[in-house]
């Protein structure tokens, strides 16, 4: 669920971006296409990057172990479906400084600027394919996010989903209408999906009043750097969250408690906002 | 019991009534005492009670007899000489008087319990008799602020989703047929068919956020909280639209986009207004701007705006320029400068002459008030030009910024709005054509006016690929931050915004302190687009077929600009659309996104008397500070020269040069 499916696409209307009939008609049957031949137990779509010649459309493949173990697919023709290649963090943060746009052909040799802290670097060249592929974890690691209390550790500390979830509380009917308008655009009921997450003093004090050692297994969204780098507002009468991230514009994540849906959808150019210092 | 049921079912409200009714009842009671013993066995059962607690106080007395067996016997026979008894009519009034303000009385409080333990025939009334007293008594309870519910009962408060199907729910208003004749005979504006051209706004992957739907969801007793998209949300905005054609005297409008806030959104529609209405709208919404600035200076009111008189600079004549504007459709030949920038619509409207712009109205979702935009003032587009920051989706925020801005959201909104509009509005080629009337206006691209080519017969899916194939037909936006150039030296005093020279509207600002005479110029009306400048490194406009996998003939065309992300023109055969659904932002550059503010102005020097004492802090002289004899004297000397009438003037002008720091 966290991970998108077809009836999850026309939610993002909502969003202000939508996928035609076309993609909507194609998509599905080449993942699944994709899916077997690979055998992969699951393959969800994830986003569009939007190029200047094509566009990209893209998947990623959870593993069966792990949560955070992804293969990412790209297809250009919504019907073949490539994998991208695995990048080191190194590459990823080459990928980082390129700041243009994609062009939609995956041998396009983008320019590595000099890194400025080694003084001994020198400008590089790197594949569209690999910068997609550094952009799509980044993106993922940044900014891929889970309502609280979606995802529980069991007693093998293994992240699992929570079936007993129903909806972050401020979007459920009966409560929504007694909280004051500025609960909505609560940042706290959201986390980042990410690996690594450790209790620490700083943590359990932030959380003193409602830590929960099953379900807070995650670094809470709300203190982001910089403040006001989610936005968080509530449609349709208070009972469809949307979370957009400004530092990735067009990381849009969508929560609503009835049907219960949370999952997120990437439609943009694929380029990191680096100056959001000024913007907010 | 008897007097209850012949007072004709009013019974529960009759309880509170006065002696005088009870008397009343008494004597009625006493005419109708003739048959009372029929009454208790034959009639009552067929009398059908209107009202439940009639029937409840209708029982009891019919089974008062068969209750007699288990507690004291009511005396019939007492009963029906009671009434010529007069301590009957008392203790009744007694019983049911409100003492203290009550709103129940025990009279009342006793018949409920008895006809509630009729009612549920409870074989352990007696045990329970004192919690069904006590249960029955809370049930009644009241506030006593008003308004307030009563603590016992589940409180329904309605939710949000309530408070927006109401709002929308004034938009499903049917028309009599006597309003609707009316409605027909008068010329309304032109609505768009925006449900159509959602479904080519579809095939680019935009969507204009098919809003909230709850309010259908209630009428159509779906499920309330379920949340469901489709085509029932654009048609919302389409009556919210038609609504405020209706309401304000529009010509056209043209559903123009969606700007992402941080904390809301703003759906945009473009308007024209009809042809010598007249706009109740604009004082108030170009006044809302001046409106934070008057709150800041609250405190001072009076005195502010005394100063702002005297000093007579930056924002006032802005303001007053705006205003001015719409009197004067013809400074262009006159020359006269104008502080104040127009955004000419090029169809119809140079031919007659009156109103001569689109106005922006914005409201947050379908179904909510549209809310005029102020106009553009001139440096506040070039303002715009230099800032870059996210919207927040209230208007009446201050933008905080460096270099300022020194405004409120609504105009930096309405600025950006312009930019976009000038740079990505566009129509295939061929579709306006310059109108030749109006011979004199060509040679500036502002004064061009264009119409439809009613010869234009569209061009082929394909064709539409080619950017050569489309057109500007928005006037170009002069780094002036004005459609049409004016001569900032002309201006006098106010030089200050006029002399900056961006270049190219579309590649920021650079500013050099030079006088602007030469004037201005930009692409001409309906110019094509692939003579834009590249953006960067890149093409400033992707061209793109919708559906590759269908016959060229029924794909559409989308056009995507790269230098305005968000902004999109779809195309169908000859149909068009253009649509901004984005965070209304301009991009920053190719291959580099950089922001960079302006560098910080060097910090003043010191001030210092002498030769080659400026900037040399040593140099400064220290000065003594003046004892209260000092100060005594001086403000003598001061009122003696008040007295003398001098001191006003100068006065005025301190004033004046505080405000001008200010700004």
């Amino acid at each position: 669920m966290s991970f998108l499916n077809s009836e999850d696409v026309p939610a993002f209307t909502l969003a202000g971006f939508t996928l035609n009939v076309e993609e909507r008609a194609t998509l599905f049957a080449s993942l699944a296409i994709k899916k077997d031949q690979e055998k992969l137990p699951s393959i969800h779509l994830w986003g569009k990057i939007l190029g200047i010649n094509q566009d990209y459309l893209l998947a990623q493949s959870v593993s069966a172990t792990s949560l955070f173990e992804r293969k990412y697919y790209y297809t250009l023709d919504n019907l073949n479906w490539y994998q991208l290649p695995e990048v080191t963090p190194e590459e990823r943060r080459q990928a980082d400084s390129i700041q243009g746009r994609f062009f939609g052909d995956p041998s396009y040799e983008h320019t590595v600027p000099k890194n400025h802290e080694d003084p001994e670097s020198s400008e590089t060249k790197m594949r569209e394919e690999k910068r997609l592929a550094a952009t799509i974890s980044s993106i993922n690691y940044d900014v891929e996010i889970v309502p609280r209390g979606a995802y529980y550790r069991d007693l093998n500390r293994v992240v699992r989903k929570n079936p007993s979830f129903q909806g972050t509380p401020h979007l459920l009917a009966e409560r929504c209408s007694r909280l004051p308008k500025e609960d909505f655009g609560q940042t706290h009921c959201y986390m980042h999906f990410r690996d690594g997450f450790e209790v620490t003093t700083r943590t359990l004090t932030e959380r003193i009043n409602k830590f929960d050692d099953a379900i807070d297994i995650f670094e809470s969204i709300e203190n982001d750097e910089p403040k006001g780098v989610w936005s968080v507002q509530a449609e349709v009468g208070g009972t469809v969250a949307i979370v957009r991230s400004l530092q990735w514009p067009g990381h849009t994540f969508i929560h609503s408690a009835s049907p219960l849906r949370f999952t997120s959808f990437y439609f943009g150019t694929g380029q990191k906002n680096h100056n959001i210092g000024f913007m907010l | 019991m008897a007097e209850v049921e012949s007072s004709d079912a009013s019974g529960p409200e009759m309880f509170g009534q006065d002696q005088t009714i009870e008397s009343l009842e008494g004597q009625q009671a006493q005419a109708e005492m003739g048959d009372m013993g029929g009454y208790d066995t034959a009639a009552m059962p067929d009398e059908m009670p209107s009202q439940p607690v009639a029937e409840a106080e209708e029982d009891t007395s019919i089974h008062v007899g068969r209750f007699s067996r288990v507690g004291p016997p009511p005396p019939k026979k007492e009963m029906s000489h009671m009434p010529e008894d007069t301590e009957f009519v008392l203790a009744r009034s007694f019983l049911s008087s409100k003492v203290g303000g009550r709103s129940f009385s025990l009279y009342e409080h006793l018949t409920s319990i008895v006809g509630h333990v009729l009612e549920t025939r409870s074989q352990s009334a007696l045990e329970n008799f004192e919690t069904l007293s006590a249960d029955l008594k809370r049930s009644r309870f009241q506030s006593d602020v008003p308004g307030v519910p009563t603590t016992l009962r589940e409180v329904v408060i309605p939710g949000p989703d309530v408070e927006l199907a109401k709002k929308q729910a004034v938009l499903f208003k049917r028309l009599s047929a006597e309003e609707a004749a009316e409605k027909a005979s008068s010329d309304l504006g032109e609505v768009p068919d925006i449900m159509d051209l959602a479904h080519l706004w579809e095939w680019a992957g935009v969507s204009i956020d098919w809003m909230p739907l709850s309010a259908a969801a209630s009428v159509l007793t779906r499920t309330v909280y379920q949340v469901s998209f489709g085509p029932e949300e654009t048609f919302l905005l389409l009556l919210s639209i038609k609504k405020l054609i209706e309401d304000k005297p529009l010509k056209s409008v043209r559903l123009w986009g969606k700007i992402f806030g941080t904390h809301g959104n703003y759906i945009i529609v473009e308007a024209e207004l009809k042809d010598g209405a007249t706009d109740e709208d604009e004082a108030t919404a170009n006044a809302v701007p001046e409106d934070p600035h008057a709150a800041q200076e609250a405190a001072e009111a009076a005195a502010a705006q005394a100063k702002a008189a005297a000093a007579g600079g930056g924002s006032a004549e802005d303001e007053e320029g705006s205003r001015r504007k719409p009197m004067n459709p013809e400074e262009d030949e006159t020359g006269l400068p104008k502080p104040k920038s127009k955004t000419i619509n090029p169809l119809s409207r140079e031919v007659h002459v009156g109103v001569n712009r689109y106005n922006y109205y914005v409201c947050p979702y379908a179904g909510a008030d549209w809310v005029r935009l102020p106009d553009v003032i001139p440096e506040k587009l070039q303002a715009a030009r230099r800032i870059h920051k996210y919207f927040t989706g209230n208007l009446s925020t201050r933008i905080v910024s460096y270099p300022a801005f020194d405004g409120t959201e609504a105009q930096y909104l309405r600025a950006q709005i312009a930019r976009i509009t000038a740079a990505t509005v566009l129509s295939p080629n061929g579709y306006y054509m310059v109108d030749n009337d109006d011979g004199e206006s060509e040679e500036s691209n502002a004064g061009a006016s264009i119409i439809v080519n009613p010869e234009f017969e569209g061009f082929a899916n394909d064709q539409l690929l080619n950017l050569a194939n489309w057109v500007h037909h928005m006037p170009y936006i002069l780094p002036q931050g004005r459609v049409t150039w004016e001569n900032p030296a002309a201006r006098g005093e106010n030089a200050d915004g006029g002399d900056d020279e961006d270049r190219d509207d579309d590649e920021g600002s650079e500013s050099n302190g030079a006088e602007a005479v030469e004037p201005e110029t930009g692409p001409t009306l309906l110019s094509v687009i692939s003579a834009d400048e590249d953006h960067g490194d890149i093409p400033s406009w992707t061209a793109r077929l919708c559906s590759p996998l269908s016959p060229s003939k029924y794909s559409p065309v989308m056009l995507r600009s790269t230098r305005w992300p968000g902004a999109a023109v779809v195309s169908y055969n000859d149909k068009f659309a253009n649509i901004y659904v984005g965070f209304g932002l301009k991009d920053l550059g190719s291959p580099v996104q950089r922001f960079v503010p302006p560098r910080l102005p060097e910090i003043q020097r010191e001030y210092a008397t002498g030769e080659g004492a400026e900037g040399n802090a040593e140099l400064l002289l220290e000065q003594l500070d003046p004892t209260i004899e000092q100060e005594k004297a001086f403000e003598d000397e001061k009122k003696a020269k008040e007295a003398e009438g001098k001191e006003g003037g100068e006065d005025a002008e301190d004033a004046g040069d505080e405000e001008a720091e200010e700004d």
